[in-house]
C-alpha cells in the first residue's frame, strides 16, 4: 500500500490531492503561526489578555506598520529594477530539520522557476527557489548547507568568493584571495557571476574574518542584512 | 458496533491530521535547537510503547506521508525511513526492551532516531547514485541528526514520565491480581 502511494505519486496521479491536502493545512496552519510569530516579535510582548481594547488596537497597528514598511520596501526595490517581482508570503518550513527552507505561496501558475532569487524588502537576498509546485515554492534559505551564492564584498579589492550557509546557524563567504584586504564591516552582494541572479542584491556585512597562514584562502563569517526567521512577506524575481 | 468503528475511524484521521499541523507549527514558530523535535515520532513512540497495535503504523503511514508534501527531498525517503524507524522500535519493545523503566523508554527513542537518520542518510546516498549527484553528508549535519535524536528521546521520556503517573498507577486490576495470588 505505502509503495503503491509513492509509485503513484510519482506518476503525477495525486498532485491534484496533495495540492488540496496541502493548501487546507497551509490555510488552517498560517493564522495560528501569524498570530504567534507576531506576538512573539512584537515590542509590546506582554500579557495580552490583560490589555485593554485601545492596546490591542495599538498592538494591530505596529503589526500592519511592519508589514506596509516591508511591502514599501519591496515596491521600492520593484520601481528601481528591471526585473519583474511577484510578492509572496511565507506559509510554511520545510519540516526537514537539515534543511534551511521556506515555503512560499506562490508556485507555477504565478509563472515561479526554479533558481530565481528570493528578496526581502529593498533587495536584501533570502535565497534561491529549489522547488515548484503548482500554488506553492520552496526557497532555500541562504544559512543552508547546501546554498551556495558568488558574492563580492564592497572593499577596494572587490573581492570575489562563495556565500555559504552553516546549517541554518551562521553564513560565509570562504574562496577569497589571501591576498586581498577585507574589513570588518565590509558590505557582501551578490556577484551577478551565477546565471539568474542580479548583480548588487545585498546579503551581509563581514563580521569575523578567518585568514590562516597554511590554507591557500581567507574565509568571512557573515552577519546576514536580515533575520530570516522573522520576515513574513518576500519578493521573486524572474531576471531575463 | 460498526458506527463505533466509524467514529474511531474519524476521529483517528482528525487526530492524525492535528498532529501534522502541531508538528508544522513547532518548526514554525521555534527556532533551532528546541524545534529539532519530531513530534510525529514522539507522539507515535509513545503509543507504541504504551499500547502497541497495528492500527497505529497505519496512521503513522497517512502522517508521515502528509508530512512528507513539506519536505523538499525526494519524495517517500522520509516516510519509508521513519516508518521502518517505528516498525524497529516496535520489534525492539515487544523481544529486546521488554522492561518498561525510564531507561529503556529513553534509549528506545534515541535508537529509533538514529537508525530512522542512518536509513534516511543511506536512502538519500542510493538517491544520489541512481540520479547521479553528488552527495556529501557532512560531519555538522550528523551532529544536528544527534541533537534531533537526544532532544526527541528526551522528550518521549518526560511524555512517559508524566503519563504512566495517569495511565499505569491508578488501575486498580494490579491489586485485585496480587491480593488473589496470595
Amino acid at each position: 500500500m505505502f509503495f503503491l502511494i509513492i509509485f503513484v505519486h510519482y506518476l503525477g496521479a495525486l498532485n491534484f490531492l496533495e495540492n488540496k491536502l496541502r493548501n487546507t493545512l497551509i490555510f488552517v496552519l498560517k493564522p495560528i503561526t501569524t498570530k504567534i510569530q507576531k506576538i512573539s516579535n512584537s515590542d509590546l510582548c506582554q500579557n495580552i489578555a490583560t490589555l485593554s481594547s485601545s492596546d490591542q488596537i495599538t498592538i494591530k497597528n505596529k503589526i500592519l506598520e511592519q508589514e506596509n514598511f516591508d511591502l514599501k520596501n519591496q515596491l521600492n526595490f520593484k520601481k528601481h529594477s528591471t526585473s519583474t517581482l511577484a510578492t509572496a508570503e511565507i506559509v510554511a518550513k520545510n519540516l526537514d530539520t537539515a534543511d534551511q527552507v521556506i515555503v512560499l505561496n506562490r508556485g507555477t501558475n504565478d509563472n515561479i522557476k526554479i533558481d530565481q532569487p528570493v528578496i526581502y524588502g529593498d533587495g536584501i537576498l533570502v535565497g534561491k527557489i529549489i522547488k515548484v509546485e503548482e500554488n506553492i515554492s520552496f526557497a532555500r534559505v541562504l544559512s543552508d548547507n547546501q546554498s551556495k551564492i558568488a558574492g563580492t564584498i564592497l572593499n577596494t579589492d572587490h573581492s570575489l568568493g562563495i556565500v555559504e550557509g552553516g546549517f541554518g546557524l551562521s553564513i560565509k563567504m570562504s574562496f577569497i584571495p589571501r591576498n586581498e584586504n577585507i574589513i570588518t564591516g565590509d558590505e557582501i552582494i551578490t556577484s551577478g557571476l551565477e546565471f539568474g541572479m542580479p548583480r548588487g542584491l545585498i546579503i551581509g556585512k563581514v563580521a569575523v574574518i578567518e585568514n590562516e597562514s597554511y590554507q591557500p584562502f581567507q574565509q568571512a563569517v557573515i552577519t546576514p542584512a536580515v533575520d530570516y526567521e522573522k520576515i513574513n512577506f518576500v519578493g521573486i524575481l524572474s531576471t531575463q | 458496533m460498526h458506527f463505533n468503528n466509524i467514529i474511531k475511524k474519524i476521529s483517528a484521521f482528525c487526530l492524525a491530521n492535528l498532529l501534522i499541523l502541531l508538528h508544522l507549527s513547532w518548526r514554525m514558530i521555534f527556532h533551532q535547537p528546541i524545534n529539532l523535535l519530531n513530534i510525529v515520532m514522539t507522539v507515535f513512540l509513545w503509543l507504541i510503547v504504551f499500547n502497541p497495535r497495528q492500527q497505529y503504523i497505519l496512521i503513522a503511514t497517512y502522517t508521515l506521508l502528509v508530512c512528507e508534501l513539506f519536505y523538499t527531498s525526494p519524495f517517500g525517503l522520509e516516510s519509508f525511513s521513519q516508518i521502518s524507524a517505528l516498525l524497529l522500535a516496535n520489534w525492539l519493545l515487544l523481544n529486546v526492551f521488554t522492561n518498561r523503566s525510564l531507561i529503556i523508554i529513553f534509549f528506545t527513542g534515541l535508537i529509533t532516531m538514529i537508525i530512522y537518520r542512518i536509513l534516511f542518510i543511506l536512502l538519500i546516498y542510493c538517491n544520489s547514485l541512481i540520479q547521479k549527484n553528488s552527495s556529501v553528508i557532512p560531519l555538522a549535519l550528523i551532529k544536528i541528526f544527534l541533537n534531533e535524536a537526544l532532544i526527541t528521546a528526551i522528550t518521549l521520556s518526560l511524555f512517559y514520565l508524566i503519563s504512566s503517573l495517569f495511565i499505569k498507577r491508578l488501575r486498580p486490576e494490579y491489586i485485585l491480581e496480587t491480593s488473589r495470588i496470595i
